[in-house]
């Protein structure tokens, strides 16, 4: 898990995270990984949106994206029931404290998505003399996997719960895209 | 007399400063009148008897202090109105209209947190979208240099002066529009 960054500074009268994750008390190798592979195949997100980002994050849940096709179609309302925190929106001064305390109360294992710029760095409302936004949600929780775009595309927010499932197993699950044909030239199209 | 006669001869009672008519088409407005906040909650508490809702309450800080605009409408028919209030010097406060419009709390907290306008009356005058522990002077106060006067913003439609005083706010020469 990533630790937040030293360097950022936290608005004063912010804190970030304390708790840490134990190692597992049993600690044989197959059999984490035997654990591992079913909760990444069963990642429970908690209902928690921020922000507009948070429509994304509902269309990625719906049908046509369908995120249940990955295990991860239970969206808990309650933290206590969830292991994976996805920070869709923008985390204003005012609720990061109540983020950082949802995080805490979060059982582990436990895994933190920061979904959109303003999750990630502020996004659109970072500029000089701000003072309603935190600049990244990292400054507060460690983040497992970074989802950029103002908003993600729901296809975005599903690779990024493949990496987290890559992070929990070391393989990917999942086939590729496929990459769409290049754009023909653009002297191409003036000759026709 | 129309109800909009009615309205501006109540505010000419209560010693209003400036009386306005607006082109509803163009600006949104019917009437609106500049008075004295002494006078504010007892016009709020006619207008309420007559229907009236108030929608918003928006704080603009110009050269000569804090300008505060009520927003008053029915439901029925059109016809917004808006009473302004000047509040110069400095620790600017104004009565609250909470007694009469329980929504003006937050309004009134909202202006509270960001001009730092206090309001007499306000039963929890905490920061409403602000944190709590929030240190700094209220972010969106200007510095001093940069203010317009309220000259420049050519608020009053076709108005009509009551006031020495503001016959000489809103006819002085307009320095910097910026
Ligand atoms: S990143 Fe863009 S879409 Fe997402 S919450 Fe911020 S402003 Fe909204």
């Amino acid at each position: 898990m990533a630790t937040p960054d030293p360097i950022l500074s936290l608005p004063p009268g912010l804190e970030a995270a304390k708790s840490e994750v134990l190692p597992p008390l049993i600690n044989i190798k197959p059999i984490n990984w035997f654990f591992d592979l079913n909760r990444a195949m069963s990642l429970w997100p908690v209902t928690f949106g921020l922000a507009c980002c948070a429509i994304e994050m509902m269309s990625v849940s719906m049908a046509r994206f369908d995120m249940a096709r990955f295990g991860a179609e239970v969206f808990r309302p309650s933290i206590r029931q969830a292991d994976l925190m996805m920070v869709t929106g923008t985390v204003t001064r005012k609720l990061a404290p109540t983020v950082v305390r949802l995080y805490e109360q979060m059982p582990a294992p436990k895994y933190v998505m920061a979904c959109g710029n303003c999750a990630i760095s502020g996004g659109p409302f970072k500029f000089e003399g701000q003072y309603g936004v935190v600049e990244g949600v990292d400054q507060l929780l460690p983040v497992d996997v970074y989802v950029p775009g103002c908003p993600p595309r729901p296809e975005a927010i599903l690779e990024g719960l493949f990496f987290i499932q890559e992070k929990l197993t070391s393989r990917r699950w999942w086939p590729k895209p496929q990459e769409l044909p290049p754009d023909p030239a653009p002297a191409a199209k003036g000759k026709k | 007399m129309t109800e909009i006669e009615k309205l501006i001869q109540r505010f000419k009672q209560a010693g209003a400063y400036v009386i306005s008519n607006h082109n509803f088409k163009k600006e949104g407005l019917t009437v609106s009148a500049v008075i004295d906040a002494s006078q504010l909650k007892t016009l709020a508490k006619d207008l309420y008897r007559q229907g009236y809702s108030l929608l918003d309450l928006s704080t603009l800080e110009v050269k000569e202090g804090f300008l505060l605009t009520y927003h008053f409408d029915k439901f029925e028919k059109p016809g917004r109105i808006a009473l302004r209030v000047l509040l110069e010097g400095p620790g600017p406060i104004a009565p609250s209209l909470y007694e009469i419009f329980q929504g003006a709390e937050w309004h009134e907290r909202e202006s509270h947190d960001f001009f730092g306008v206090k309001f007499a009356g306000n039963p929890n005058l905490i920061p409403l979208l602000l944190p709590d522990d929030f240190q700094a002077p209220p972010p969106l106060r200007k510095n001093p240099e940069s203010l317009t006067s309220l000259a420049a913003l050519k608020l009053f439609g076709s108005y009509e002066i009551l006031s020495s005083r503001w016959e000489t706010i809103i006819n002085s020469k307009v320095e910097n529009i910026s």
